[in-house]
């Protein structure tokens, strides 16, 4: 079978984020930076791509914002022992794409954080220092870590904080890899652009197969429209036409 | 299942409609073409097109709206890499086309003759350019020219689709007095989805076309009233297939054969299950039209 049936094992929830782990009925292999597809199989019809915090071995944890009719679901339909379906796992490897492989700030908003929080974990030498930020300290409910940082107390956002980090260690940089909504990556690339750095972003789109054959997910590298779930998500920003995106 | 149409044979009436599969590279790693009764391409223009900026996808009940704005690379670069994969694999090729003009459509049609694939499928929904006009499929006139000189400048069948229009029945005799030798049905409805904490529709364009479950009532209606006033028409029904059920209920409705496009975006392995499924029904596909008339 193509989908993989996965149980719910144990589910936090504060108002705006889910952190879910669910045990697959089979052993799949997530890279840092690939994303599966979510699917109820009833409504909302549509899969839905979701990147994780951590997989090992059948044991799958993501974190997900709640934000439409799925997340919804996910958050307050879906119980212990309940299963979803699950495809993929999509996309390419955040390790693979970059190529210092070493000495890289992490910058990821929301759950743009997930991601990155998987890459610090199966590649902690890649990575120098890591800043995930959040809007206010919520998200401290249902996951911990020592390097998220919370706008509503820090009084700045995320990118300010990492950049105020970098000013004072650059000489130890060799990259960013950022992971966010397009505006997020888009003035994280217009903060670091003017370094010598790689600068890569994660980007993020309304997908439609997750496979990169119903076009859905389009971003313009130099003059090539790629999508972004086959092609990406993670891309070099200085290759990353952000321009077009906007109307 | 085998069965034949129009001198084709195909071995079930499961073919993958225009679009959401792409043109196939991803979907046969996926799923085996040798199990399909055919293979829609996506819809390729004379020109090269970029396609619309994002978003290009939005959920709804039952369904998705999409606005992909026919990317594509253009047919020049489909007939000189895109045709020896399409020929390798093994399932009957049906190629979308769409084109600006009648010009546009004809040459495509006439450089298609020279490939093996056996059908081409014409998407009427780009506007008449060269004619300032709306939708080639909306004007009677060019529509009826078009049909007429692509059918005299090829030997494939010629199939043309379109969406559930008002005037479904006009358009559709009009291509019948041109020689077209069948129809698909549904092409998608216009659909749109306004964010409600911006006022905005979510869609860059705004509108884009309504597919998934929430439109087969709609395709099965327009298969069956087409069906009735031409009898002896092939029809490609589709529209929110992702069962078995549904392939039923659209061969009983009229279809010849039923695409499925949607639900390959759900579950790519979506096809492969209705085939096994409809293997194991045990009744005759032979009069499932006749029943739906009693």
């Amino acid at each position: 079978m193509f989908l993989i049936k996965g149980i719910l094992i144990s589910k936090t929830v504060c108002k705006d984020y889910i952190v879910a782990k669910f045990e697959l009925e089979k052993e799949i292999n997530v890279e840092p930076g690939q994303f599966l597809m979510l699917t109820n199989k009833t409504e909302p019809v549509m899969a839905k791509p979701f990147s994780v915090v951590s997989c090992e071995k059948n044991i799958l944890t993501v974190l997900i914002r709640v934000i439409g009719r799925f997340t919804n679901f996910l958050k307050n339909d879906l119980m212990l022992g309940d299963h979803i379906y699950f495809r993929g796992s999509y996309g390419n490897s955040y390790y693979n794409t970059i190529i210092s492989k070493s000495n890289y700030i992490l910058i990821g908003a929301g759950c743009g954080s997930a991601p990155l929080l998987h890459f610090e974990k199966k590649y902690k030498d890649s990575v120098v220092k890591s800043f995930y930020g959040f809007r206010n300290d919520e998200i401290t409910k249902i996951m911990q870590n020592e390097n998220f940082f919370f706008d509503e107390i820090e009084k700045k956002n995320i990118i300010e904080t990492a950049y105020e980090y970098f000013v004072k260690n650059s000489e130890n940089i060799k990259g960013i890899i950022s992971s966010g909504t397009f505006n997020m990556n888009k003035a994280v690339f217009d903060k670091f652009k003017n370094f010598d750095l790689e600068i890569y972003c994660a980007l993020d789109e309304r997908m439609g197969c997750g496979v990169g054959m119903c076009k859905g997910c389009p971003i313009k590298i130099e003059k090539e429209i790629k999508m972004i779930c086959k092609d990406g998500p993670l891309f070099d920003a200085r290759k990353i036409d952000f321009n077009w995106n906007e109307v | 299942m085998n069965f034949n149409l129009l001198d084709i044979e195909f071995r079930n009436p499961v073919i993958l409609s225009s679009g959401p599969a792409g043109n196939g590279e991803e979907i046969f790693k996926i799923i085996p073409a040798s199990k399909l009764g055919g293979f829609t391409t996506k819809t390729i223009t004379l020109e090269p097109k970029e396609g619309n900026k994002p978003p290009r996808i939005v959920d709804v009940y039952g369904g998705i709206i999409n606005s992909i704005g026919l990317q594509n690379e253009g047919f020049e670069k489909f007939m000189n890499q895109g045709i020896d994969f399409l020929e390798s694999l093994d399932t009957n090729i049906i190629v979308s086309i769409g084109g600006y003009s009648k010009e546009e459509f004809v040459y495509m049609v006439s450089t298609l003759n020279k490939t093996n694939f056996p059908f081409i499928e014409l998407n009427l929904s780009c506007p008449n350019v060269k004619e300032g006009k709306g939708p080639i499929g909306q004007d009677k006139e060019v529509l009826y020219n078009t049909i007429k000189e692509c059918k005299k400048n090829t030997s494939k069948k010629i199939f043309a689709k379109f969406g559930p229009e008002s005037n479904l029945d006009e358009m559709v005799k009009v291509c019948v007095d041109g020689g077209i030798d069948g129809i698909t049905l549904i092409n998608c409805p216009q659909g749109m989805r306004i964010d409600i904490n911006t006022g905005k529709p979510i869609l860059m364009r705004g509108f884009g076309g309504l597919s998934g479950p929430a439109i087969k009532p709609i395709a099965v209606a327009n298969i069956f009233k087409i069906k009735k006033l031409f009898p002896k028409l092939p029809v490609i029904g589709m529209g929110g297939i992702i069962n078995a059920d549904d392939v039923i209920e659209f061969l009983m409705a009229g279809s010849n054969l039923t695409g499925i496009g949607t639900g390959v975006m759900i579950d790519p392995e979506i096809p492969i299950k209705i085939v096994d499924e409809l293997s194991f029904k045990k009744f005759s596909y032979d009069n499932l039209y006749s029943k739906a008339l009693k």
